[in-house]
């Protein structure tokens, strides 16, 4: 695994300065399947987390310091820092991140791979880089929408709290940065491809029948959930050195 | 045009798996032997899955390359299609160039499917049929050889003959060298014009099917026993 | 291959739609509008960061671009002391803050040559913006790329340190002149002591309640009496008496000090005369 995963990190340079390796449709097809498809359950996900961390952060300020006066500033970052990006990353880990490694890992005991490659085609064109620039993109796109989606909620929350939108919008804006955003999209992207190169990695290396599948599927799905959580650790002790 | 095997020798670990192997393969080979006699590892070292560690394979009279390695298609055990693509789309995968459709049907002709299935998708398809779309597919890129690996294996004794009577079809339509790795000895017996019998890493047996019929190998003597009993009863 | 195009397609799209939202929210200008740039220094830019909002009269007008260390030259030193700076000649020495302001070009009328750049603390998170106080009418408007000096805020930390220094002296007085204080302290308890013993006896000493009362009776009598002939003095009896006074001195005057002196001396009564 880890020799499959280490010859993929080393072809990714490869990829880059040949163009001629990009496939188009298969990258627009992974975009519309793999991105456009986890819209819905990423939305309605990270609405409720807004819902919940803005009824959170009002009861701990009640409690603490007797005012909600700072609910907007505190939950609209939190959301834009940390919430809105961990969330959908790791339901994207879940969802694209478990088919695709069992729609691989199936291809590789089922000899499609090596059809592929006896075709004349590198597998890590046709199956790894449509993926990972697809789910590149929209890791960042999904992290821009549920950002949104869960200032909103938290928008509509805070009323609960005497908050008007206007009111709360203002208040939150003296808190987020436009490069919070920024990095909030940098971080999406990131475990956007992890996803792909996790899913190909133990994909490529799996072995048996379908019990070696679902196997492969769910030591790939934790080592990537794991990548996630590592990464947005060190992603955002870099940031705040920055 | 023919592949020839000088002095290959493989080894996984300790384990000898191939041991000075010399052959060539002429226009319709089977390569026969037990489960894990190291069949398949020549096939592989073909298609480069597994690397050469002594000895040389040429291909048309150069060492093989990369290059000279698209001269050769593989058709699998399993019929390998991708399931995410239609019929057409499977079989066109491999073109690069030129009229896609009209090759398609011309080699959809060739495996004797009807045109109607390219829209389908493959688990739409019987297995058989499956099958031959693999090899439809493998012929696209007009291979100078082919290698079947096992393909009759799990079939009952009807499809059996249709894939062999198949792969005689296109080895004289296409103009392509076959060689066929399988334990079907009746089709080889039927169709091959040169018979290799592999067992304990070296090949003990090797001849036209009369050759190998009047062989004193105790291993291709129990071969044709099993195969003179199934034949037997098939006829029955 | 449609389908999957509109698909991802509106993905994008709207992930650029949450970006002009954001913008909105962080309130970015549209960097295709036309600014007025402005250049403040300050000795002390207490908190202010890029993006701060600016104020003209209270309404946000723009936003604080770069904040620079800014070497001054000596020919630009800050000669005109602002109210409230904490300017010094140890200060001037140092580079000063530049900040770049960008301003809504219609906000920029309000602002003259001789407006003063605040920096002041607003809301319950206390954040810091610039206050711009509109100028003099008659003074010179200003114009892209101006250098203005900026009002430097009350230092708190610098106050801080004073107070503490003041309370250190005070403390170390304190220390050392211990030993007087607390015998100053001794006799001032010993006084009040000694006082309030005393107003204790003159409550209880009946003899001196009634002596007290008779001085305050007749005290009451004489200052009546006084007050009766300061009446008369002022009532026209007065008056007359003065006249008279008035007219003996008159007749007196053109006598000759000789005469004056022999008419006492014949009396038997010596007089020195001035």
């Amino acid at each position: 695994m880890w020799r499959m995963l280490a010859s993929i990190l080393i072809d990714i340079p490869h990829f880059l300065i040949h163009p001629r390796r990009f496939r188009w449709r298969e990258t627009l097809e992974a975009l519309s399947t793999l991105g456009a498809g986890s819209f819905q359950v990423i939305t309605l996900a990270t609405a409720f987390a807004g819902i919940v961390i803005t009824h959170e952060m009002a009861w701990h300020m009640q409690k603490a310091l007797h005012s909600v006066a700072m609910v907007p500033g505190m939950s609209a970052q939190f959301i834009v820092r940390e919430l809105a990006v961990a969330v959908p990353a790791l339901l994207l880990v879940s969802k694209v991140g478990a088919s695709l490694t069992a729609e691989i890992a199936t291809m590789k005991i089922t000899d499609q791979i090596d059809a592929l490659r006896l075709l004349g085609i590198n597998p890590l064109d046709y199956l790894l880089y449509p993926r990972l620039i697809a789910c590149t993109v929209a890791g960042g796109a999904l992290t821009l929408i549920s950002i949104l989606v869960t200032l909103l909620c938290s928008v509509a929350t805070a009323r609960a709290y005497h908050f008007s939108p206007p009111e709360y919008l203002a208040l939150a804006g003296h808190f987020m940065k436009l490069t919070d955003v920024i990095q909030a999209v940098i971080k999406g992207s990131t475990y956007g491809a992890i996803i792909p190169i996790m899913s190909c990695a133990y994909g490529f290396c799996c072995r048996g029948g379908a019990e070696g599948v679902g196997h492969t599927t769910t030591q790939s799905v934790v080592a990537s959930t794991l990548c996630v959580i590592v990464l947005d650790f060190i992603l955002t002790m870099l940031f705040s050195l920055i | 045009m023919s592949i020839i095997f000088s002095g290959i020798s493989t080894a996984f670990g300790t384990k000898q798996v191939l041991k000075d192997i010399n052959f060539e393969v002429s226009t319709m080979t089977f390569l026969l032997g037990k489960s894990g006699a190291g069949k398949s590892v020549t096939l592989k070292h073909i298609m480069g899955q597994i690397p050469i560690q002594q000895g040389s394979i040429t291909l048309d009279g150069s060492i093989l390359s990369p290059q000279s390695r698209s001269l050769c298609g593989m058709v699998f055990q399993q019929p390998a299609l991708f399931d995410s693509m239609n019929i057409f789309d499977n079989i066109a995968f491999g073109l690069k160039t030129g009229n896609k459709k009209e090759r398609v049907l011309e080699l959809l002709h060739h495996v004797d499917l009807d045109p109607s299935i390219v829209t389908k998708m493959p688990h739409d398809l019987s297995y058989g049929m499956q099958k031959r779309v693999s090899i439809a597919r493998t012929l696209a890129p007009n291979p100078r050889y082919l290698l079947f690996d096992e393909p009759t294996t799990g079939l009952d004794p009807l499809a059996t003959r249709l894939i062999s009577d198949l792969i005689m079809h296109v080895a004289n339509t296409c103009h392509v060298t076959c060689l066929v790795v399988s334990h079907d000895i009746g089709s080889a017996l039927r169709i091959a014009n040169h018979i290799l019998f592999l067992d304990d890493c070296r090949i003990v047996a090797s001849g036209d099917p009369k050759t190998i019929q009047l062989s004193t190998n105790p291993l291709v003597q129990a071969f044709l026993g099993r195969h003179a009993v199934c034949s037997d009863s098939f006829v029955n | 291959m449609k389908q999957h195009e509109l698909k991802a397609g509106a993905l994008l799209l709207l992930a650029f739609a949450s970006i002009l939202a954001f913008a909105w929210i962080v309130g970015v200008n549209n960097p295709l509008s036309h600014r007025l740039h402005l250049y403040v220094t300050y000795h002390f830019a207490g908190g202010i960061e890029i993006g701060s909002p600016v104020r003209v009269s209270g309404i946000k007008v723009g936003q604080v671009d770069t904040i620079e260390f800014y070497a001054m030259q000596k020919s630009e030193v800050i000669s005109n002391k602002e109210p409230g700076s904490m300017q010094d000649d140890k200060n001037t020495a140092q580079a000063p803050v530049r900040l770049r302001l960008s301003i809504d070009p219609k906000a920029a009328i309000s602002i003259r040559q001789d407006s003063k750049f605040y920096i002041n603390l607003a809301g319950v998170i206390g954040e810091r913006y610039i206050e711009i106080t509109p100028g003099h009418r008659n003074k010179g408007e200003i114009h892209e790329g101006d250098q203005l000096i900026g009002t430097d805020p009350p230092r708190i930390d610098q106050l801080l340190s004073q107070s503490f220094d003041l309370a250190g002296k005070i403390a170390s007085l304190i220390e050392d002149n211990k030993d007087d204080i607390t015998h100053t302290v001794e006799l001032m308890v010993k006084l009040s002591t000694n006082l309030n013993k005393t107003l204790t006896w003159v409550e209880r000493s009946e003899l001196f309640k009634s002596d007290l009362g008779k001085l305050v009776t007749s005290l009451l009598a004489l200052s009546q009496d006084l007050h009766k002939m300061t009446q008369k003095i002022h009532g026209p009896e007065g008056e007359r008496m003065m006249q008279l006074l008035s007219k003996l001195i008159q007749r007196l005057e053109p006598l000759e000090q000789k005469a004056i002196l022999d008419f006492f001396q014949k009396e038997g009564i010596r007089v020195h005369l001035f």
